[in-house]
């Protein structure tokens, strides 16, 4: 309820910022929402040049999941490592400290020199964006864990990997899926980002870019609205898997 | 019949500043199986790094832990053949009831039948049978107490031993009289032999066969008190009251 009212209230604001610059300045450059909504029709089902705007979707998509894949893949077990090893910590913290600022975009260039414009660059960019708040939540999960957990497993016989696979990593299920929340966000930033910056020729980025370059508003505005709907899906998504997943954590029904 | 010697049981830490702290100096006391000993004293004075040590936690420790049976004699209890109840709540909050109380038992590749079997014992002998599949943040306290200890015993532990560190302190005294009880007869069923620490006197009599008074920090026995009282007691007859008033004396710490 709240929820449409929010909705609303958002839709005519966008309504009146695009009638007031027609009335202000007598140009037209932000489409109003109704107009917006309905280019979304034909985009989905005929597209522009042949490509439709859910093809877009699923070319961004498809580089977020790998990046993002890749990033839990690597960061998990090395969270763990880092959590669970003092040594290796200090001496990798610096490693990561140095490499941590460097924003995700910058590395386009080493990405196109390294992969081409492929799948494989854009996943690089997302795994280098995805990769370190992943990271950050896994390790500092692990060293966490209450400590009585590790005793009683210990004292009901655990050995160290019993631990590690059966106190340890569920103990940390709330971190993985709150560095996920974050990571897949940040991916998807990355991806809008190189693809608008002309790393390749397709997915919602491109789109967005070439429609602004062509002067096709409407459209522009359409591929924004569909970034939101997307944002939107995912964010259900987390809540339908915390509910899975963590359904023991204090808070979560 | 096993005996539980303890002796001359010494452990300091190093603080900050490079010294040794002294937390247990020549703790000397002994057990029978079957028996509850509660060890009382002020906060703060080494009792739980004692259970550690029995618990087999602490490695850096003098003295000796020695299990008689006969004329066998074994040394030291190594972790995981203790049962141990910490003070702090310990049920992992991401496994249900059931998944909590098998704990030890997959550990070990329990066949699923006798897995099942035992938990189911073990549940409907606090009550909590209805309660299986509920998560620790679904239970009160004093349910999560009693899953805790279902949870040590569901492999039983090989001396018969179980630690228990001031496991009722957090709850109100209605459920915590009522946990005795259930305390009392577990000890009973299971035969084991307890060795429960404390700080609160009137526990301590209703459950106990021997009282081991410690002093301030560094703890040392500063008196071993037998309780002769059979069972069921009553919380308010002379008897009671009187070794009651003996402790109080004892511990003119406590508070």
């Amino acid at each position: 309820m709240y929820y449409a009212i929010g909705l609303g209230i958002l839709l005519g604001l966008w309504e009146r910022v695009s009638l007031l610059q027609e009335w202000i300045a007598g140009v037209k450059i932000i489409p109003d929402p109704i107009s917006t909504m309905l280019a979304l029709g034909p985009l989905v089902s005929k597209g522009m040049y042949g490509v439709t705007l859910l093809e877009h979707v699923f070319t961004s998509f498809g580089r977020v999941l790998l990046g993002f894949l890749y990033a839990i893949l690597l960061a998990v077990p090395l969270g763990l490592f880092l959590g669970l090893n003092k040594r290796g910590r200090l001496i990798l913290e610096p490693v990561v400290d140095f490499i941590r600022p460097i924003p995700p975009i910058a590395w386009v260039p080493i990405a196109i020199i390294l992969f081409g414009i492929s799948i494989i660059s854009h996943a690089f960019i997302i795994f280098i964006g995805a990769f370190f708040p992943l990271l950050q939540n896994v390790a500092d999960g692990v060293r966490h864990v209450k400590p009585v957990y590790r005793d009683v497993a210990q004292s009901l016989g655990a050995n160290r990997s019993q631990i590690i696979w059966r106190v340890v990593l569920p103990a940390i299920g709330p971190n993985i899926l709150t560095g996920a929340k974050v990571s897949i966000g940040i991916g998807w930033m990355c991806v809008i980002a190189a693809e608008m910056i002309g790393v390749s020729d397709a997915g919602v980025g491109y789109f967005i870019n070439d429609m602004k370059n062509i002067g096709n508003y409407t459209f522009m505005m359409a591929g924004m609205v569909a970034l939101a709907i997307i944002g939107l899906a995912i964010l259900f998504f987390f809540y339908a898997l915390e509910h899975y997943a963590i359904k023991w954590v204090e808070g979560i029904k | 019949m096993k005996h539980f010697h303890f002796q001359q049981i010494q452990k300091s830490f190093s603080n900050e500043i490079g010294g040794q702290v002294s937390v247990i100096d020549n703790l000397t006391f002994s057990t029978a199986e079957g028996e509850i000993t509660s060890i009382i004293g002020p906060s703060g004075c080494g009792k739980t790094t004692f259970l550690r040590i029995i618990a087999g936690f602490e490695e850096s420790y003098s003295g000796t832990v020695t299990i008689e049976d006969g004329n066998t004699k074994a040394t030291a209890l190594p972790v995981g053949t203790v049962g141990y109840i910490p003070q702090e709540p310990s049920l992992f909050p991401w496994y249900t009831v059931e998944e909590n109380v098998a704990f030890s038992l997959r550990l070990r590749n329990v066949s699923k039948v006798s897995l099942q079997q035992r938990v189911e014992e073990l549940l409907r002998m606090v009550g909590l049978e209805a309660y299986r599949t509920y998560y620790p943040k679904e239970l009160s306290g004093g349910m999560k107490q009693k899953v805790t200890i279902c949870r040590a015993l569901a492999v039983p532990p090989p001396f018969g031993l179980l630690l228990l560190d001031e496991p009722f302190s957090a709850l109100d005294s209605q459920t915590r009289n009522a946990l005795q009880q259930d305390l009392l007869s577990i000890h009973t069923s299971q035969h084991l032999t307890l060795i429960f620490v404390t700080h609160n006197i009137d526990e301590a009599v209703f459950i106990s066969d021997q009282v081991v008074v410690l002093s301030q920090l560094p703890a040392r026995v500063k008196n071993i008190v037998t309780i002769p009282l059979p069972h069921p007691r009553d919380r308010t007859s002379p008897e009671f009251n009187a070794i009651r008033k003996d402790l109080l004396n004892l511990g003119e710490f406590m508070h």
